[in-house]
C-alpha cells in the first residue's frame, strides 16, 4: 500500500563514543494511504521507534513501527545491517552496503529481505535496493537542510 | 504493478529535529567576551589539555597539515586563528554536516573542517574575531556531539 504524507523524526537520545555513536529515535507520520487507489484517499499514520549503533565501518539498526492505514492496522519489526567497503574522509562520497530484513506478521510475505546500497556526499543521500520476496525496487533520496 | 515500493515515502517530508537536550542558539554579543576569565569556567580543566601528546595518536595516512577538500578552506590563511575541538561521536559524514551548518551561523567563524579519523573539528576564525570555549562547547552540543577538549592555535 502506498503512503504519502509528512514525517516528523525526533532524536530522543544520543550516545557519543570516541569511535561510535548510538541513537534512539521516535518518528510519527501522518498522511494518506493509497491516495490513488480505487477506495480513494484514507487518512493514515504511523508511529515508530528506532535505535541504531554505528562506527565508521559498521551500521546496525532496529525499528518497530505501528501503522494505521485505513482498514490495515499492523505492527512490524525491522533490522538493518550495513558495512562500509571503504572509509571515506569528510566531504568524500561515502558508500554503504546494507541489508534490511522486515517482519510483517500480518502480511502475505511475513519476512522480506532488501539488499541495498547507500551513497551520501555532503547533504545528500541516495539509497537503492531491491526487495527479493516482493520483486520490488526501493529508491530513497534525502537532502539535509 | 508497484515498481517503487517507497514512492509514497519519497514524497514525505522528514524534519530532523534537534536532540532533546539541545538548546536553541541565542544572539551573542561577542564584544562582552574580550575580558572573559577562563579560570572561572567550571567543569573544563584546561591545565589537563596543555600536555596533550599528539605523538600517541595513530596518524598513519593522516596529515594534520593537509586540509580536507573544501572550497571554503581555500581562502583560509595558514596563520588563521584556529580552535580545535576534540569531539566524540564523529563517525558519519552525513550527520556531521550539522556542524558546518551550526558553526557557519557564527559571525566569528570563517569556516570549519572536520576530521573524522581524529574526531576533531577545526574552527577557523575571521581576523580579529574570537569565540569562547563555552560557546564552542554549546555549538558542539547543539550539533549533537560531545566535546572532549579544546585547544587553540595561532593565538585563537
Amino acid at each position: 500500500m502506498t503512503f504519502t504524507g509528512l514525517q516528523y523524526n525526533r532524536l530522543l537520545k544520543r550516545f557519543n563514543g570516541p569511535s561510535s555513536q548510538a541513537n534512539i529515535y521516535a518518528k510519527i507520520g501522518v498522511g494518506q494511504a493509497d491516495p490513488f487507489g480505487s477506495e480513494g484517499a484514507e487518512l493514515s499514520g504511523f508511529t515508530e521507534f528506532a535505535a541504531d549503533w554505528e562506527t565508521r565501518r559498521w551500521f546496525t539498526e532496529y525499528r518497530v513501527r505501528a501503522t494505521d492505514f485505513a482498514d490495515n492496522k499492523s505492527v512490524h519489526h525491522s533490522v538493518r545491517l550495513g558495512v562500509a567497503p571503504y572509509i571515506g574522509d569528510y566531504g568524500d562520497l561515502h558508500t554503504w552496503l546494507m541489508v534490511d530484513v522486515q517482519n510483517h506478521p500480518d502480511g502475505d510475505t511475513p519476512i522480506t529481505t532488501t539488499p541495498l546500497i547507500r551513497f551520501f556526499k555532503g547533504v545528500q543521500m541516495v539509497e537503492l535496493g531491491y526487495t527479493v520476496e516482493e520483486n520490488e525496487w526501493l529508491a530513497n533520496w534525502i537532502v539535509r537542510f | 504493478m508497484t515498481i517503487f515500493k517507497t514512492l509514497g515515502a519519497v514524497a514525505a517530508l522528514t524534519v530532523f529535529a534537534q536532540p532533546a537536550f539541545a538548546q536553541d542558539a541565542l544572539p551573542m554579543d561577542h564584544s562582552k567576551m574580550e575580558a572573559m576569565d577562563h579560570s572561572q569556567m567550571k567543569g573544563m580543566d584546561h591545565s589537563q589539555m596543555e600536555g596533550m601528546d599528539h605523538s600517541k595518536m595513530d596518524h598513519s595516512g593522516h596529515d594534520h597539515a593537509a586540509k580536507p577538500t573544501d572550497n571554503s578552506l581555500a581562502a583560509v590563511s595558514e596563520d588563521a586563528q584556529t580552535i580545535v575541538a576534540k569531539v566524540n561521536g564523529l563517525v558519519c559524514d552525513f550527520c556531521a554536516q550539522a556542524l558546518k551548518k551550526v558553526f557557519k551561523k557564527e559571525d566569528a567563524v570563517e569556516t570549519i573542517s572536520v576530521d573524522l579519523d581524529a574526531g576533531e573539528v577545526r574552527i577557523f576564525l575571521k581576523d580579529g574575531q574570537s569565540l569562547s570555549d563555552k560557546r564552542v562547547a554549546k555549538l558542539i552540543r547543539k550539533s549533537g556531539y560531545s566535546l572532549v577538549g579544546i585547544t587553540h592555535e595561532n593565538g585563537a
